[in-house]
This record gives C-alpha cells, sequence and structure tokens, in this order.
C-alpha cells in the first residue's frame, strides 16, 4: 500500500469499516510511514474537534414560539380578513374568495377587451385631417340628437354608392372620424336642384337650368350653357373660399368645382351602362382645363381627347378613343362629380350615396361645425332651394360636429 | 454519533404514534415532538446559519412546515432524519435570500475592523477547567465555525450532517437526494478546506 492508496481509505478507518484486512494493511502502512502516521493524527484532531463542537440547545420558550407562529394565520389570510372582510362580513371565507375572483375575472377582462367606441369609425379624406389639425372642426364627442329623423345615422356604404374608401386609400388611425351613433339622429335637409337661385338670391349661372337630354335636371347648368357652347365660370359664393384650378391632391376637387362637369344622372348613366361609342354618347358640355392648360369643348361626334381627371385622378383616355373603358371598381363617376359639385359646401362630405329612384336623387351626409351652420345652409343654397329639414336655430345643447343629410332631389 | 440521536431513534415506537397523533390535529402530540427534537434541529440550524437568531427563525419555520406536511410523512425514515432535512433545506433557502445575503454584508461592514465577537453567536457553555484551555477550545471552535460559514452551502451542509451531527452517508444521501459517491466526495473536499482552514490552531 501506498500513501495515496492510504490517505484515500483514512475516513473509512476512522469511520471504523474497513475490512479487516484492509485495516491489518493500513495500520501497517501507518507504522512504517511518518507522513501518513501524521496526517492520520492530524484527521482525528479534526473530527474530535468537529465532535466537540458545543452543542446548541434552543433558546427558552421556543416551543411557544412554534405554537404562536402555528396559531398565526397566514399573511395572506390576515391580508383578505383585513381588506376584505368588511365588504364580506357574514359570508364564508370559501364564497368571499369566489366572488372576489369572480370580480377580478371581470375587470381583467374589460381591461383586455378594446375599447368600445360609442360610434362607428369611418375613413375621411386627408383634408379632414388637416381641419382638425387646426383646430377647425374638431371632432368631439356625438351632439345629442336635434331632429327626429327615421334616417339611420351611421351610413354604410350600398353596393351603388360610393364613401371616401373608395378612394382606394387605406384608412390609418389618424384618418378616421367619429360618425355619431344611431342615438344622434342627424339634420336633414331636403334640397330640390334647380340652379336658379344662389346665396341671397342671387343668380348662380348665366343661363337658367336646362333640362337634359333625358329630361333630367341639369345640375351643373348654372355653370355654363348648353353642350359646345362655352360657359361662363361659376359664381361662386363670395363665402366660399376660392380654390386653384391646378392645384392636386385633395383640391383635385376644389378644381373641378369651379369647372364644369357632365350632370350627375349623365354620369350615373354612364356608370350603369355598359360601355359605349363615344359618338352615341350624351354631350359632354365642357372640360376642365389640364395643367397644360389644354380645354377642348367638342361634340362633333367624333372621338376626342378629353384630359378630364378620372375619379382616381388619371387622364381618362379611354373613354374617348372607343376602347373599351376600364372604370377602377367601385369608383362612381356621378358620385364623383357630386363630391365636386359639394366641395364648397362647409363641413366634410362622410358619404354620398345615389338613390337612384327619382325623383331623389342622392343622399350627402356630411359633418359640419356648429357654428358653420348657418353658413353651410347658404352654401346649400347655392345648389337649389331647401324644401325641407331647414332649422334656422340650432338647439344650444347641439356640439360639434352636425351630421346633415342632404337628399338631393329633382323639382 | 451524538447521544440526543440514539435517544430519539430508541423510541421510535413511540414517536411513530405521535407522529400519527400529530397528523390528526394533535398539538399536545406535536408539542412533544418538538421538544424532542429542537435542540438537533436547533444546533443543526446554527451550524448551518452561525447566527443564533437566524437559527432560532429557521428551526421554528423547520417545525411549521413539518406540522403542515405531517400528513405527507410516510415513515420510510425516521422522524428525526425527516425533520432534519426540513431543517436542512429552510437553511440552504434561507442562505440563498436575498434578505438573508443583504443583511450579512451590512454586518460584516458594520463590524469591519472590530475584534469584538459577533453579537448574534451565542457562547456555547463552557466547561473547561482552565482559563487557558477554554481559550483555546474557544479559539479553535471559533475557527471551526468560521471555517464551516466559509464553505458552500451545498458543502456547509453535508459537513454538518456527518461531522456535527454524525448521520450516516446513507441518511445524508436519502437527505439530500444525493448519490452515496457524490455525498462521499464532497464530505472529503469539505473536510480538506477545514483541516486547512484550522491547521494553525489544531
Amino acid at each position: 500500500m501506498d500513501c495515496e492508496q492510504a490517505r484515500k481509505i483514512l475516513p473509512e478507518y476512522l469511520d471504523g469499516v474497513l475490512s479487516p484486512d484492509q485495516r491489518s494493511v493500513l495500520e501497517t502502512h501507518l507504522g512504517d510511514c511518518e507522513p501518513c502516521a501524521r496526517e492520520l493524527a492530524s484527521f482525528r484532531a479534526y473530527l474530535q474537534a468537529m465532535h466537540e463542537l458545543p452543542r446548541m440547545p434552543a433558546p427558552e420558550g421556543f416551543v411557544d414560539a412554534v405554537n404562536r407562529k402555528l396559531d398565526r394565520p397566514s399573511v395572506w389570510r390576515t391580508w383578505i380578513s383585513e381588506r376584505l372582510s368588511p365588504l364580506f362580513r357574514g359570508t364564508p371565507l370559501r364564497v368571499a374568495g369566489l366572488v372576489t375572483s369572480v370580480l377580478v375575472v371581470v375587470l381583467v377582462y374589460q381591461r383586455m377587451l378594446p375599447h368600445r367606441q360609442p360610434t362607428q369609425v369611418v375613413p375621411i379624406q386627408s383634408h379632414q385631417v388637416e381641419r382638425k389639425s387646426t383646430g377647425e372642426g374638431a371632432l368631439p364627442a356625438a351632439p345629442p340628437p336635434v331632429t327626429p329623423s327615421p334616417a339611420p345615422a351611421h351610413q354604410t356604404p350600398s353596393p351603388g354608392s360610393a364613401s371616401f374608401a373608395d378612394k382606394g386609400s387605406k384608412p390609418s388611425p389618424e384618418t378616421h372620424a367619429h360618425v355619431p351613433a344611431e342615438s344622434d339622429r342627424p339634420l336633414e335637409l331636403v334640397v330640390v336642384l334647380s340652379g336658379a337661385k344662389g346665396d341671397g338670391g342671387r343668380p348662380m349661372t348665366a343661363k337658367p337650368p336646362a333640362p337634359t337630354e333625358n329630361g333630367s335636371p341639369d345640375i351643373l347648368a348654372r355653370s355654363g350653357g348648353s353642350a359646345g357652347t362655352a360657359r361662363p365660370e361659376r359664381e361662386a359664393p363670395a363665402s366660399l373660399p376660392q380654390r386653384s384650378p391646378s392645384s392636386h391632391g385633395p383640391d383635385r376637387e376644389t378644381a373641378g368645382a369651379s369647372s364644369p362637369m357632365i350632370s350627375l344622372e349623365e354620369s350615373a348613366k354612364s356608370a350603369s351602362s355598359p360601355p359605349v361609342a363615344p359618338q352615341a354618347r350624351p354631350s359632354v358640355r365642357a372640360e376642365r382645363s389640364s395643367s397644360s392648360g389644354e380645354a377642348l369643348s367638342k361634340q362633333d361626334g367624333a372621338p376626342r381627347r378629353d384630359n378630364r381627371l378620372s375619379d382616381t385622378g388619371e387622364v381618362d383616355s379611354a373613354r374617348f378613343t372607343g376602347e373599351p373603358r376600364h372604370r377602377p371598381v367601385g369608383i362612381d363617376p356621378a358620385v364623383a362629380s357630386l363630391r365636386t359639385l359639394l366641395k364648397p359646401l362647409s363641413g366634410t362630405i362622410v358619404n354620398v350615396e345615389r338613390t337612384g329612384e327619382p325623383p331623389s336623387l342622392a343622399t350627402v351626409t356630411l359633418l359640419i361645425p356648429a357654428r358653420s351652420y348657418p353658413q353651410f345652409l347658404r352654401d346649400v343654397e347655392t345648389l337649389g332651394m331647401i324644401r325641407s329639414g331647414r332649422v334656422a336655430t340650432l338647439p344650444s345643447g347641439r356640439t360639434d360636429p352636425l351630421t346633415v343629410r342632404v337628399i338631393l332631389v329633382s323639382p | 454519533m451524538n447521544e440526543e440521536k440514539k435517544a430519539v431513534d430508541a423510541d421510535d415506537g413511540g414517536e411513530r404514534t405521535l407522529v400519527t397523533a400529530a397528523a390528526r390535529g394533535d398539538r399536545d402530540a406535536f408539542d412533544r415532538l418538538i421538544r424532542a427534537h429542537m435542540n438537533r434541529v436547533f444546533n443543526l440550524c446554527f451550524r448551518m446559519m452561525g447566527d443564533s437568531e437566524e437559527a432560532g427563525d429557521c428551526a421554528q419555520d423547520t417545525f411549521l412546515k413539518a406540522y403542515r406536511s405531517l400528513k405527507d410523512f410516510r415513515g420510510d425514515s425516521s422522524f428525526s432524519t425527516w425533520i432534519c432535512s426540513i431543517a436542512l433545506n429552510t437553511c440552504k433557502t434561507r442562505l440563498q435570500s436575498a434578505s438573508y445575503r443583504y443583511g450579512r454584508r451590512a454586518a460584516s461592514l458594520a463590524v469591519t475592523g472590530s475584534s469584538t465577537p459577533d453579537a448574534g453567536s451565542v457562547d456555547p457553555p463552557d466547561p473547561a477547567p482552565t482559563v487557558l484551555e477554554a481559550m483555546e477550545r474557544h479559539e479553535v471552535e471559533q475557527s471551526l465555525q468560521t471555517a464551516i460559514q466559509a464553505l458552500p452551502a451545498d458543502a456547509r451542509s453535508v459537513i454538518v450532517l456527518r461531522d456535527v451531527e454524525g448521520f450516516s452517508y446513507e441518511e445524508i444521501s436519502r437527505m439530500t437526494g444525493w448519490p452515496i459517491g457524490t455525498v462521499k466526495s464532497r464530505i472529503a473536499r469539505a473536510r480538506d478546506q477545514l483541516r486547512t482552514a484550522i491547521r494553525g490552531v489544531l
């Protein structure tokens, strides 16, 4: 046995678990090896010291201290009894715990739910956002109802209608406005489109409105004369802002508003009927000036170039070249024309819906600041005569924004 | 192997009866179990923690846990082994707690440079006949306890169980859940460290 083997079994030797043979071999080695003998003595002294460490008795009152802890309710029980016992006095603890758990679950569930909006969210145009940013036409909580009306407050675009969502722009959180809920019924104006009178009885057109080829009133007649003739510029109300015809973007419709367009029914007809050859098409009385200044107004039956912007803002050249016209899905020219026509109105157009049932032509839903309501009425009168629904004085409790439905009808 | 452990183990039959009664809610029976094992549990906790106050808290918590877990005691081992394993785990949990570490660090900073002994320690009974022997023994005890405190928690637990409390390797293996070989190797390493630490005073 060498020293390494001897020192390895020293603990077992001291524990007395070695076999008699191992024990005798180890003792022989320890008798001959002084370092291993010193190692054994050191090991024994260590064990002796460890065994002689004094036994530390438990302090007095240890049993009582343990019993006090056993009798003491747990921290949670204490907390529950202190905080919740007044609420559930006389109620079993399990029932109280169950009720509390249910309350917690309900509260957490309500927190996790998306915040319910009392109003419907519809996308709006960017210019409305600009108004909001400048403080004009801010959209606070929905106003209380003023005029009872069976019409629904929210406008869901029907297949025959077009809304701003038709523009193809993806609505962002910044481009959303709150349309009042059903409880807040909008004002409803029925406007007979005549174009005979404008603001304050001023003549809106150089010529009285002339019926179109199919006999429907030309809502744009006030803007000019018959087809193929040069028309004077539409006299815009003094209160309306004058916009540059060459502007783009949100002002594209503004530019269209200051220039003659096809009539509403014309556009509706073209929208609902299959593409026809330009020769058979009703006359287009005027074309707006393009950015290059080119303005053509022809009714010679031949294919011609029209630089009129389509509803998407692109030049619709196919319409006048005899090629099949592929209109973007969901774009109604009549609606686009109406938008252009109604652009000068105070407020923001939310929805334009073409009814298609004479004499009603279209229903326009607008949001306007309450303070702009008088001006709005004057603007509406530039389109025609307000037959019903006119409220001279708004109730004092009415707040922004007002939802107004303008029903355009033929006389 | 101390006499306390032998006495408790010798009365194993009566102890089982007490355990059964205590598990049914007999507080008197549990009081008797406490009195039978409190010194050993407290001593184990003191050697593990090195502080009488911490040892008292750990020992009390040990009996609280034991009382609440009496229904889980299957009797595979002795009650002494079972409750010592609870005490060991309680001390290790306490040693690893942030509050204990923070308290120890603050205490060590407070006594830095001071030659006075730890205020939390309890002077053991001194049966030494002479002053010189008492001083030497006290020095050895202090050195040993300091060396034990310097060990890692796992090594400390096995060295206390083996060399202080006198448990066998098998019992330690059962209490710690480590294989016997692991227990032996850890004990051997811990012993080497302790012997090295107290070489000057032995």
